[in-house]
Formats: structure tokens, C-alpha cells, sequence
């Protein structure tokens, strides 16, 4: 269990306000003459015994009370709740020739995962021997639901399988765990968004489980009109902004933006803003949000790439033999600035222990808000902090009536 | 000075005579017999009848007021700076002024009546409290050899183990004495109005008790219990009960013991 707010722990101390109490008064206690005590009730044993414990179950019980709001307004949250197996998953639709599984998994570079094949309940099937394995093919929602009530929880999973458009159509995923898809090259029908493009013996198409793409890795991809940015990745704290003179509003709001979210979240940004004709290999590495009309030059290699500009033909502004480029996009410029703010947006949501993110990607997606921080983890310590919160607030309840309880004896 | 302050309340239209005379009462005349006190002739009627008479009398019978207080070691409760057995000095002392100036005579415990207010006031300052009640039985025991009857007026917190108090005071009524009780109640004593960390140490038994909410609710209840029986049992022995509350002055407890005495004279 982790706080947010530690140093509100400091006010256990007030602990130790009922124990001085406790103390001063039993030092200042004084003895008083008095005529007899023939008239007083004689002194009952057990009942004064028993007064003595409710007072230190009463003075136990503010005690707790005391340590239990200062808990409380500590925020605390459970980090590790999930992550019990400590592995990961590979789960792989029965349709994959199991003579793939090899392949895949060289291709993702996961040897050491866990392979489950997604048949009814995860009935081990021997599929050599099974003539249409389709027919033990289940939905992927209700593997990933079984998963889900499992105690054992993964660390992560990769569905690997032949999707298209339907599979990812209104799903909203709920998961405590990131879930990755896997797209392998089908022949037989179109690629559902238009953007894979076989080659070789093996194409991996990753989604972050979301109805568009966000990322292709190993192939070769021209950028077009009909590819927009929707979900930002910034993976360096070093970022550069390109623009040109005409560029100089677009070019502040995007700075300012990124400012907010320095100082929002305590995230030191190093933020070069340039001029295109100042742009050299120096950069090279950056996030680079380029503005300008002009190509991008090569030294950016190994940049991840925003192009802000869609309207540009496809062949002037991407050199196509670059095989460094990891990720590019094009977005209409105006839009930037709002997919920053959504950023901040949801950083907002989940409160202060994402702030310390500073060495992870930090995302945002610009149509599917619901889904930027739902799949991982990290959404989960919020659930688990509400429910906890809800504990804290009963427990409290209870002890304010064993309060009054012990106080009407 | 106190005393005699305190009295000046109670002196309205009071006449102090000038000479010093002893009250008589006219009863009958009998015939003068040989052996007759010559001076006893009534003169008067031999003048008018020619016959030696001698005037007969009734003298008024001259009351011994017996101041006694409680000397036991209870006695030494104080409040607000005044024990229990100084308060039942200054009610004696007002006492013991007012029967001086009725000319009755004043005891204080068994020794001899008193000839001046003086030399009672300062028996009544040497008196200490100790010890039990029980030790100075002796003591008041000799209040009953006393063959007059008496005025006898108690003063005590009423703290007896074996009913001694009672016994005594019993046997004084059996007597013939009238006997009046004043009880000397402290108000916090009364309303236990005591914090929750005292400790109550009794100043006969040296006992210890701790206070806590119950016991001061308890005792509270159980005072009032004790102060009814007590009445009780004074009016069985036709003993007066006067409450003599220490947060209130001592006039308050004399216009109580006055008023019954002017009803019960009267």
C-alpha cells in the first residue's frame, strides 16, 4: 500500500494527543480529605474493572479513529493488487496454424510468455487432429472476461488472431490488464482500415485496442490523407517543434500546451521550437511535431514523427526508404493543441500517482476517450483507491458507534 | 464577635432590666408557723387582716443549656477553608450568647456550668477533633449523670458505625432532656461534586476511595438515602433535625432551631 499524500501520515501523531491526555491526568489526580466514607457505595470490583477496559477500548478506538482519517487523507492505494502471476499471455485464436506459434513468437519476441489457445473455457484441444477448428473458436470479450475473474491476473496479454473491423466495433474494454491485439495478415479478405500491406511471411499489426491504428512496427508505411493522429505518444522528454513563419499562432498554442502538461504533472519537457532551415542531426531523437511545409530532412531518423500538415501529397514530404521511422502521422494542425489539453484531461482523472510517470509513454488518444487509461493498471489503483476510501469511511462509522457505545456504559 | 454579630438579628425588641432579679411566680399564702423566716411575712395583708401570712412562690426552674459537639475525627472536613467542627463552634458560640442573656446556663461537654460567656467561649476554642467517636463515649456518657434536665443541642455529621450516636442520644431523651440535633453537612460532601480524579481519603478509617462516575452518582443518591433515615430516626427519639448546610451561614440554621422553639414553647 502506497499514499499520495504521505505526509499527511504526520498527523498520526495526534495518536499520541489522547496517550499525554491519559498520562497528565493520571499524575494530577489528588487525594482529598473527607468526613467517611460510610455513605459512599463501596467500591465494585468488576464493575470498576470494567470501566477501566471500556476506557482503554474507548481510548483505543479514538485512537484509531484519529489514525484512520489521517490515513484517509494520505489517499491510500494499492499498487500491487493484480499483478499476481507475474506473467504474461499469449492467447491465440484456434484458426492460427499452430506451425505459426513459433514464428509469432520470435516476431513479438516473447518466448517466454504463457501461450493459451482461446477454445471454449480453455479446454486444451489438440488441433492437428481437429478438422475445423473454428468451431472451437469463442469470442475473444469472454476469454478476456474469464481472465479477468481469474484471482491469477497477467501482467499483460496479446490476442493473436485474423481480425477485422468487427471485432474491435463497440467493444469497451474494463480490463485491470493491458490488452494488445495482433493482428496476422489475411488473404482472403481486405485489411479492415486500408493500411496493412503483406510482405514477407509474417505481418503484425498492433492495435492498443482501439478501433484505429496506432502503431505499425516492421513494414513499411506510406502515410496518406486518410491517416489521422489520434492518439499521441510522447516517449521523450525532450521535445522539437518545426515550424514556419506562417506557423508562429499554431506553433505557441502547441508550446503552450505541452507547458500546461510540464507543470501540471511535474514533468520536466525540454521544448526546442525552430525554424525548419535550423533543423539538423542535433535534434535527432526528439519528438518532433513538424509544422512546416517543407520535407523532413534525414536526419530525424529515429525520431518519433508528428507531421501536422495533411495537406501535403503523400510522395513530397516522407522519405519512404527511411526504415527508421518508427511512427508518423499526419493531423490537421489545429487539433494538436486540443489532443495536448485531452492529455491533461485525462491525467486529471487519475489522480496524482501517475504524476511520478516521467520515464513511461505518456498517452492520449484524441476520439476514444473512455479507453486512454482503462485497459492498463493504472486505472485500477484508482478503483482500488475508491473502494478503499468507502472502507475507510465505514470503519470510521463503526467506530464512531462503539464510541457512543462505550460512552453510554 | 461573631456570635454576638450574628445574635444582633435576632435581638429586636429585646430589653435587657437593670438590676439583677430571679423570677417568681405568686403560688398561695399559708399561715405563719414558729421557726418561719421572719422576712418571708407578707406585711401588706397583716395590715389589713391582722394575720401573719407568709407569701408562697414559684421560682422560675433555670434551663442548663449542653453545647455538644461531635469531637470525632470527621469533624476535621473542611470546605472553602472552614471545617465542619469550626462551623459547629460559631453555632455554639451564637448559642451559648443567647442563653447567657436569658440567664440560663451554659455546658459545654461535661464540665461545669459556665458563670461568664467567656470562659465558654474559650472551652469551645480549645476544642479539637480526633480520632472516633467511639473513643470519647466516656466522655458523653457524663453528660447523663446530670441529675437536671437538660437543654441538650448536638452538633455532628451523624458518621456512627454502630449506631452509637443514637444510643446515647436515646438515652437522653429517655431522661427527660430535650435534646436538639444540628447535622453539619458539607455541599460538596452533599452534591459530590468532586472531579472524576479525586481520591477520597477518609480522615477516621484513613481509607482510600476513587472516584469515578458511578461512585459519584451513587453516593450522591445514597447521601440523600442516609440524610431520610436519619430523620427518621431523630423523630422516633422526638429529637429536632436541623440541616446546618456549610455554603450557608449559620443565621439560616438558628432561625430553624428559634422557630421550632417558639412553637414548641409556646
Amino acid at each position: 500500500m502506497k499514499f499520495v499524500n504521505a505526509i499527511w501520515l504526520w498527523a498520526m501523531l495526534t495518536l499520541l494527543i489522547p496517550l499525554f491526555i491519559h498520562l497528565f491526568n493520571r499524575g494530577k489526580r489528588k487525594a482529598l480529605p473527607f468526613g467517611s466514607l460510610l455513605w459512599l457505595p463501596k467500591q465494585n470490583k468488576k464493575l470498576s474493572q470494567q470501566i477501566q477496559l471500556n476506557q482503554k477500548w474507548l481510548w483505543l478506538s479514538r485512537s484509531l479513529l484519529f489514525a484512520l482519517v489521517a490515513c484517509l487523507i494520505a489517499n491510500p492505494f494499492f499498487e500491487e493488487t493484480i499483478s499476481v502471476n507475474n506473467k504474461h499471455l499469449l492467447l491465440i485464436q484456434p484458426n492460427v496454424q499452430p506451425s505459426l506459434l513459433e514464428q509469432i513468437k520470435d516476431t513479438l519476441d516473447i518466448q517466454q510468455w504463457d501461450v493459451q489457445w482461446m477454445t471454449y473455457n480453455f479446454t486444451p484441444v489438440d488441433f492437428k487432429n481437429i478438422e475445423n477448428p473454428l468451431t472451437h473458436q469463442t469470442k475473444v470479450n469472454d476469454v478476456l472476461k474469464l481472465i479477468e475473474e481469474d484471482k491469477q491476473k497477467p501482467l499483460s496479454v496479446k490476442i493473436v488472431g485474423y481480425f477485422n473491423a468487427f471485432d474491435f466495433g463497440e467493444k469497451k474494454s474494463t480490463h485491470s490488464f493491458p490488452v494488445d491485439w495482433v493482428s496476422l495478415p489475411n488473404d482472403n479478405q481486405q485489411d479492415a482500415f486500408g493500411l496493412l500491406q503483406t510482405e514477407g511471411s509474417l505481418q503484425v499489426l498492433y492495435l492498443k485496442e482501439q478501433k484505429h491504428l496506432t502503431q505499425i512496427e516492421k513494414s513499411k508505411f506510406l502515410p496518406s490523407k486518410d491517416t489521422h493522429l489520434d492518439t499521441l505518444i510522447l516517449q521523450s522528454k525532450t521535445i522539437t517543434i518545426v515550424y514556419d513563419e506562417e506557423q508562429t499562432e499554431l506553433q505557441k498554442s502547441i508550446w503552450a500546451s505541452l507547458k500546461s502538461l510540464e507543470t501540471y504533472y511535474d514533468i520536466p519537457f525540454k521544448i526546442n521550437v525552430l525554424k525548419s532551415k535550423e533543423y539538423n542531426e542535433k535534434f535527432k531523437g526528439n519528438d518532433l511535431f513538424w509544422l512546416s511545409t517543407k520535407l523532413i530532412p534525414e536526419p530525424m531518423a529515429m525520431s518519433k514523427v508528428y507531421v501536422l500538415n495533411n495537406n501535403l501529397p503523400n510522395e513530397t514530404f516522407v522519405p519512404i526508404s527511411s526504415k527508421q521511422i518508427e511512427w508518423n502521422a499526419s493531423l490537421e494542425p489545429q487539433k494538436l493543441p486540443n489532443l495536448l489539453n485531452n492529455m491533461l484531461f485525462y491525467k486529471a482523472t487519475v489522480a496524482a500517482q501517475l504524476t511520478k510517470l516521467d520515464n513511461r509513454p505518456i498517452h492520449a488518444s484524441f476520439f476514444n476517450k473512455q479507453h486512454s487509461y482503462e485497459n492498463t493498471s493504472k486505472s485500477y489503483h484508482v478503483k482500488q483507491q475508491t473502494s478503499w476510501m468507502l472502507y475507510c469511511w465505514l470503519v470510521i462509522m463503526l467506530f464512531l458507534l462503539i464510541e457512543r457505545y462505550l460512552n453510554s456504559q | 464577635m461573631l456570635a454576638q454579630k450574628t445574635l444582633q438579628a435576632f435581638r429586636q425588641g429585646y430589653h435587657q432590666t437593670k438590676k439583677n432579679t430571679t423570677d417568681y411566680q405568686f403560688s398561695q399564702f399559708r399561715n405563719y408557723t414558729p421557726g418561719d423566716d421572719v422576712r418571708l411575712i407578707d406585711w401588706k395583708v397583716y395590715g389589713k387582716t391582722q394575720k401573719l401570712y407568709i407569701k408562697q412562690s414559684i421560682a422560675q426552674q433555670q434551663i442548663m443549656v449542653s453545647l455538644i459537639p461531635d469531637l470525632s475525627a470527621s469533624m476535621q472536613y473542611e470546605e472553602a477553608g472552614i471545617s465542619k467542627l469550626n462551623y459547629s463552634k460559631y453555632l455554639f458560640a451564637c448559642l451559648a450568647n443567647l442563653a447567657f442573656r436569658q440567664g440560663d446556663t451554659v455546658q459545654i461537654l461535661h464540665q461545669k456550668p459556665y458563670q461568664q460567656i467567656l470562659d465558654a467561649l474559650i472551652a469551645l476554642t480549645n476544642l479539637t477533633a480526633a480520632n472516633f467517636w467511639i473513643d470519647y463515649e466516656k466522655l458523653y456518657a457524663t453528660s447523663l449523670m446530670n441529675k437536671h434536665k437538660n437543654l441538650l443541642i448536638y452538633c455532628s455529621d451523624f458518621y456512627e458505625y454502630h449506631d452509637e450516636m443514637m444510643t446515647w442520644l436515646a438515652a437522653h431523651t429517655k431522661k427527660g432532656n430535650e435534646v436538639i440535633a444540628f447535622h453539619v453537612v458539607g455541599h460538596q460532601e452533599k452534591e459530590m461534586s468532586f472531579s472524576k480524579n479525586t481520591i477520597l481519603v477518609d480522615l477516621e478509617t484513613k481509607e482510600t476511595q476513587r472516584l469515578d462516575k458511578t461512585i459519584i452518582q451513587e453516593g450522591k443518591a445514597n447521601f440523600l438515602i442516609q440524610q431520610q433515615r436519619l430523620k427518621q430516626q431523630l423523630s422516633q427519639l422526638n429529637i429536632h433535625y436541623v440541616e446546618m448546610i456549610m455554603n450557608k451561614p449559620v443565621q439560616d440554621a438558628l432561625i430553624q432551631y428559634l422557630t421550632y422553639r417558639n412553637q414548641y414553647v409556646s
